[in-house]
This record gives C-alpha cells, structure tokens and sequence, in this order.
C-alpha cells in the first residue's frame, strides 16, 4: 500500500514538475502554469478555464478570452441561450476539441499537455449525458450502461452488480434487455445517465438534461445527480432552463454571454408552491 | 485479463455479425486471390522444376553407345577433364539413370514395372568453367566430342540456355509482377472492407472514445476481423488449390501430370503458405485500415 502511495507521489511530483517546466517555456506572456498547479491544490480548484478562446469553422467566436473556475464538489449550472457554448465546453473539457488560445486546467494539470495515452485514463474520470445521448443503438439497456465500466476493464461480476443497481435506481431494470433503439427519448436520457453516473465520476457533465423528459422524471434525473454530488463529484448542468437550477438548492450558476462566463447571483426571492426557486 | 480478451473476442465476432454480407464478400473476393496466387505459384514453380539442370547450366549430357566398354569410358573421362574449358566430367551409369527417373516420376514410378531391359544408355555430364572465354569455347568442344566414336549423341545446354532464358526471364518478371498485384489486391480487399467497417460504427467508436476506451481496446475487434477474414479466405483457398491441384492430376496429359505432382511436404508447405498470405494480407489490410480511418 505504501509502495502504491510512494509510486503516486513521485508520479505526480514528476507530472507537476513537467508542467511547470513547460509553462515556464510556454508561459512568457501567457498563464505561469506552475503557479497555478500550487493555487489548484491550496485550493482545491477542480476545473479552470482560464484566458480561453475557441472560434467555430465559420469564424464565430464561442469564447472570447473566458475564464471560469469550478471548485471540487460543486454544483453548477451552465445557462444560456442554444448555440452559446456550453457543449462545446463540455467537448473543450474532454479533450475532444482543442482550445485556440489560453488553457484548460483539471485537477491542475492542462489538458493541453496530456499525452495521447493518457486521455483515455482521464476521460474515465467524467461521466458525460450528452444531449444527443450517443448510446449504442444496436446494443441493450444494459450493455450501453456498462460500456464505461467494460473500457475500464472492470471484472464481469462488478460490472453486473453496479449495473444492476443503477438501473434498479433509475427504474429501467425491466428494459434492461430491450435494445436501445426502442425506447422512448425519456429512457434513452435516462439510460444515457445511468451510463454516466454508473463509474462514479470525478466530474458529472450533464448537457440539456431537460430535453426529453416529463416532470417526474427530470426530478428523478435531478435526484441522480444531486446524489452524485453528495457522493463528492462535481456536476455541471448545462441547460436553457434558468428555472431549472431551483431544483438544487445551493447550486452555483454560471451563465454564458458573448462569449464570456458570468457569474448569477441567485437570490431565493420566492418559493413556489411546488418548491421552486425563481432567479 | 482473460476475461478481458473473451469479451474483445465476442464483441469482434458480434461485430462481424452486424454486416455478414460486406464480411462475406470479402472473404470471397479474398479467397479468389489467394487462389490465383497460388495457382500462379505452382505453374511457376511446375515450369522451372521441369527444366532439366542441364538446359539451365553451361552444361552437356553425353550419351555413349551400348558397347562402349569401361576402359574405353574411363580414357574418355581422362581425355576430357584436360581439356581448360571443362570442370568436371561426371558418369552416369544406365543404372544410375534409371534410379534417377524413378525419383522424378515420384508416384508414377510404377509405369516403369513392365519394363523387362534397362533402356536407357550410360551418359557423361560434362560441367563447363563458367568464365565467358571458355564458354564461348563449348560449342568447338562439343563438335569435338561428337567425332569420338563411343558417342552417340550430345546435348548441351549452351543452345537452350539462351532460348529460354528469352522465354523465362519476362516469365520471371511477370511472375513477381502478378504476385505484388494479387498480393495488393489480397491486402485492398481487407482494407476496404474493415474501412466499410469502421465507417459503420463510427458513431460507436465515438462513444468508446468519449468514455475512456484506449486505442486498442477499439481496433482489437477490427484486427480480430481482418485476420478471421485472412484466416478463412486462406483456409477457403488452401482447400481448392488441394482440390484442383489432384483433379490436374487425373486430368493433365502423363508427363504434366508429373511435372505438376507434388510431394507430402511440399502440399504441406504451400497450404501452410496460403494460409500465412491470408493471415499477413488480413493483419495489413486491418492495419491500414484503422491507420486511415482512426487517426483521431
């Protein structure tokens, strides 16, 4: 156990000492990267997106010089209009499409300068529901929420307990064998976040979790995720919705406007008879 | 870790199940080609193993009259290896001959039962220096020989040599030329067909690389497929040359019959070489593939 931790340590004090070779070589006027390495772990930034920049192949910009930071464990909303940038943010945070100018830190190391063999390890880490779902169409219920699990090669029988139990949770173990590409929208949705959820991620990215579902189970959705987050995982809920962050009290909102984050301050002005929260 | 690789192994075999008829008509166009490919190795091979030695060297086959005696044979042997342009002069008893046609006639030798005298003649085989100046001697040499009155014919490959060598130098240079084209064709035929593969399940492979997949845990299954694909086709190919090669043998005229025939281990090897085309073209073919179709 010792030899384990020994062998993280130096990884890490290796990996960070890299990193800041490289933004003392690529720093100049650009972000000083070991400085930040420091501030992340003092004070446990899990997410910063800092001085960022991304234009579209048609020449719009999405970010403009951006900054964000996302502390551990906590639950944000991303709002705003379609079209303004927050999957892309979610592609940015993945690794799936790169920045045009400034960096994207996670858990203090920079995205930018992962190697190749190390994105797949880090991708693990972040469950994602992606608006579209992107589930299997041909596959099950089951065998798209265990995908995560099998990549990760996992063994058989942990992978069918935790399985099971996540689509008991979200009430879709009678669909289990049902292939995908017969199910409702709202069942995809849901098997789509069971499939997120079900490796426990650091980090929960949830892309327009309102889309396709009715009430009952948007609060269930709700109830998922607000259980991710008290398991310790950090969430961030992108939507349109602006009433949809009354949901989770305490939730942090972040919106996007011309290309830049800003922060909303949400003032419990009113409670609704349901128990909703108006900005 | 086994249980990891059971489950690539399925995943590929389910894969291969999700488009039977691209797989199918790969594995037929594939194994199309390793049949011409090892059709035209054997005809290759047939055509250069039934040149004699003799036609292909700077040599020449001597064939002495019945009732030459053995100290008449031993003076000519002597009067020979003087001569500057000869390197070896070589008996051949009539003997010696008749065991040597029962080895090339290999299971035919059996047609040879009913004969009652051994009817071929002693021979000397005369190996030439290789040097040109003493080649361009041979012919001289060879008038000489025949002025000896023990012999009654003489058969030199200097003639020949350069007839086929006319013939069997573009037969050379055709051959490794359709040996590449079939074998680039054994390869495009894999390629594009697991290329159709990955471009079916792009949206899949999209959703492995979103959830952490590494490179290898999504080409594994398509290398499975390329070399199933090989294995089956070289497989498929390795049975019909078998068949096509013994029904040649019932059909062919006797002496192509022989010319074609081949022996336990040589069948062994040119199945085990059709099969091992199949397997390299599968793995290439894969390889390529996923290097123009992953890149991201």
């Amino acid at each position: 156990m010792d030899v384990i931790n020994l062998r993280k340590r130096i990884r890490t004090a290796i990996t960070s000492g890299y990193e800041a070779l490289r933004g003392i070589i690529h720093g100049g006027s650009l972000v000083p990267l070991a400085s930040l390495h420091q501030e992340a772990h003092q004070t446990s930034l899990l997410i910063q997106c800092l001085q960022i920049s991304k234009c579209h192949v048609h020449g719009q910009d999405v970010f403009s010089d951006a900054n964000l930071q996302i502390q551990r464990g906590n639950f944000t909303f991303l709002v705003g209009p379609g079209g303004t940038g927050k999957s892309t943010l979610f592609r940015l945070l993945l690794g799936l499409e790169s920045l045009d100018q400034g960096h994207i830190l996670i858990e203090g190391r920079n995205l930018q300068h992962l190697r190749r063999r190390e994105i797949p390890y880090f991708r693990r880490r972040i469950g994602v529901v992606f608006q579209d779902f992107k589930l299997v169409k041909q596959r099950t219920v089951f065998e798209n929420v265990a995908l995560p699990l099998e990549v990760a090669g996992k063994e058989h029988l942990f992978i069918r307990k935790k399985v099971h139990r996540i689509l008991r949770m979200l009430r879709l173990d009678h669909r289990m064998n049902t292939p995908c590409s017969r199910l409702s929208a709202g069942e995809r949705q849901m098997v789509a976040i069971a499939r997120a959820v079900v490796t426990d991620p650091v980090i929960l990215l949830v892309d327009e979790p309102t889309g396709n579902l009715d009430e009952d189970a948007l609060r269930s959705a709700m109830d998922v995720f607000a259980a991710v987050h008290e398991r310790g995982a950090t969430v961030i809920v992108a939507t349109h919705d602006v009433s949809l962050p009354s949901l989770i009290p305490g939730s942090r909102v972040v919106a996007i406007h011309q290309g830049k984050f800003m922060e909303k301050v949400f003032q419990e002005r009113m409670a609704s008879p349901t128990g909703t929260r108006l900005l | 870790m086994a249980q990891r690789w059971i489950r690539l192994l399925k995943r590929s075999v389910r894969n291969a199940r999700l488009n039977p008829v691209t797989s199918s008509m790969g594995i037929v166009t594939l194994t199309l080609c390793l049949l011409f490919l090892g059709v035209f190795f054997v005809l290759f091979r047939t055509v250069q193993q039934s040149t004699p030695a003799w036609l292909m060297d700077s040599r020449a086959v001597v064939y002495l009259r019945a009732q030459t005696s053995s100290q008449e044979l031993e003076g000519l042997v002597r009067n020979m290896k003087q001569w500057p342009a000869v390197q070896d002069v070589c008996v051949v008893s009539a003997e010696d001959a008749m065991k040597r046609l029962e080895t090339q006639l290999n299971d035919w030798k059996g047609i040879l039962a009913g004969l009652q005298d051994n009817p071929l003649p002693s021979s000397l085989e005369i190996t030439f220096k290789g040097k040109a100046r003493y080649l361009d001697e041979i012919p001289g040499i060879l008038e000489k020989i025949r002025q000896f009155p023990q012999v009654e014919d003489v058969y030199s490959g200097k003639n020949w040599t350069d007839k086929l060598e006319f013939i069997l130098s573009p037969l050379k240079y055709a051959g490794v030329g359709v040996t590449i084209l079939l074998a680039l064709a054994g390869v495009m035929v894999v390629f594009h067909t697991n290329r159709l593969a990955v471009l079916a399940r792009r949206d899949e492979l999209e959703i492995y690389n979103i959830l952490g997949a590494t490179p290898l845990y999504t080409k594994i299954p398509f290398y499975v497929e390329g070399f199933f694909q090989g294995a089956v086709g070289g497989a498929l190919a390795a049975v019909l040359l078998f068949l096509l090669l013994r029904a040649s043998q019932k059909a062919l005229p006797l002496p192509l019959a022989i010319a074609m025939s081949w022996k336990g281990f040589e069948m062994a090897a040119l199945i085990l070489g059709v099969l091992g085309c199949g397997l390299v073209f599968g793995g290439l073919g894969s390889w390529l593939a996923l290097r123009r179709c992953l890149q991201h």
